[in-house]
């Protein structure tokens, strides 16, 4: 009887995931517990349900984990990014560019510079708020199964999102530098060449946990909550419970922030314009990742 | 050492506890009921789950299997320990608690009291 139900709780946890060492162990300690006394297989549980637990439990830790290598990578491909962006804009800054020119206005090159700049932005969002919700739920042991379905599609996107901003930021400084610079890069001292490629390793790495985490299956009741369930008291209350307004809101305060920046940099009328670009960007990213992330319901 | 679990759950018997609010009483506690089952002495699964039941005289019935995520919780959130006991013919994961363990003990044992208090305050 007791190899029957050690078998069956075996494929139960297979079936949502937990495999390898960690079962292992279970099976380890279940098998001891119930030669302990004959009649505790009686006690122990139906093994779909044991194994359940042990998935919503391991499921939600192994998520929370993930975020915080995710978040982590994430920093140092914001570090890579920061540098590009500065490179960008003062060339020569992190030595060996201050003769590079940028390559006209060619389209690649322009659409390098956007997708590398939108990619940081999505790539910032979708894992800040993916940490914000493992922080507010931290005290929360089991998530459901809707809470880190949430979770673990905002690090995925963070996480994709930072590869194609490195990869956008490494064909903006080949279009700086020329592809003969970038490819002599241990010559030419590129330190921002090796920090790009550098976070894309490290965010790739993150990768790891992420899908390991991926393979538990959870299946604990409960609702996801939504941007107003992150941001909590910061969001004024007039907002609340309008995701619209409130994603119209940010983007207004961010084309601000670009309209200020444009005018110190450059002119007002190009502040203008990337500000609309800006705010544009920004409500038709919510348009349609919102729902996907966990913005809005 | 005090079995927390007895006062609120109350022994055989006492059929004014509603099943239904015991386990949700115990789930909210089963942590510091985990926590308190291996302070004194460290312990296997079994015999966690034999102490608790001993300790409350059989009020505390616990699902047996449901036992083992929460000590795999607890040792995640650094409150127990554990390592493998090889006995003659058989191996055994042993759990004992941390400092970190202790400390929170001694926090849900301050809370269960405080709660019983404002419970007893009102029903008398």
């Amino acid at each position: 009887m007791i190899e029957v139900y050690l078998r069956d709780l075996s494929a139960e946890m297979g079936r949502r995931g937990v495999r390898g060492r960690v079962r292992r162990r279970i099976l380890a300690e279940v098998t001891d517990h119930l030669h302990c006394d004959e009649t505790a297989v009686e006690r122990f549980g139906a093994p779909p349900e044991i194994a359940a637990h042990f998935a919503d439990q391991l499921g939600s830790a192994a998520t929370v984990r993930s975020v915080r290598w995710g978040f982590a990578a994430l920093a140092v491909a914001g570090v890579a990014c920061a540098m590009g962006m500065t490179q960008f804009w003062l060339p020569g800054v992190w030595g060996g560019g201050a003769q590079g020119q940028v390559a006209g206005s060619a389209p690649a090159t322009v659409v390098a510079f956007l997708v590398a700049i939108m990619a940081a932005q999505v790539s910032l969002v979708a894992g800040g708020l993916g940490l914000l919700r493992t922080i507010r739920r931290r005290r929360t042991p089991v998530l459901p199964s809707a809470e880190v379905a949430i979770i673990r599609r905002r690090m995925a996107v963070a996480l994709v999102s930072g590869l194609v901003c490195m990869s956008g930021l490494a064909y903006l400084l080949a279009s700086i530098h020329g592809v003969e610079r970038v490819l002599s890069v241990p010559e030419s001292g590129e330190v921002l060449l090796v920090a790009a490629g550098a976070a894309a390793i490290v965010l790739a790495a993150a990768w790891i946990p992420v899908m390991r985490a991926s393979r538990i299956r959870v299946e604990a009741a409960g609702t996801a909550g939504d941007v107003f369930d992150d941001l909590g008291r910061v969001v004024p209350s007039p907002l609340r419970g309008h995701p619209w307004v409130f994603a119209g809101g940010v983007a207004a305060l961010l084309g601000i922030v670009v309209l200020a920046a444009g005018i110190v940099v450059s002119d007002g009328y190009d502040g203008a314009l990337r500000a609309m670009a800006e705010v544009a960007a920004c409500l038709a990213g919510f348009a349609l990742l919102g729902r996907y992330l966990g913005l809005r319901r | 050492m005090e079995p927390l679990g007895a006062v609120a759950l109350g022994r055989p018997g006492h059929d004014m506890v509603d099943n239904a609010l015991r386990a949700e009483v115990l789930k909210g506690h089963l942590d510091t009921l985990l926590l308190a089952a291996v302070s004194e002495e460290p312990a296997h699964g079994y015999l966690i789950v034999e102490r608790l039941r001993s300790r409350s005289q059989g009020a505390l019935d616990l699902g047996e299997g449901t036992v083992y995520p929460a000590l795999y919780r607890l040792e995640a959130a650094g409150l127990l320990s554990s390592r493998w006991s090889h006995e003659p013919g058989r191996k055994r994961r042993v759990y004992r608690l941390t400092d970190r363990g202790r400390a929170a003990l001694a926090e849900g044992r301050t809370e269960w009291r405080s709660f019983v208090r404002v419970i007893e305050s009102v029903l008398s």
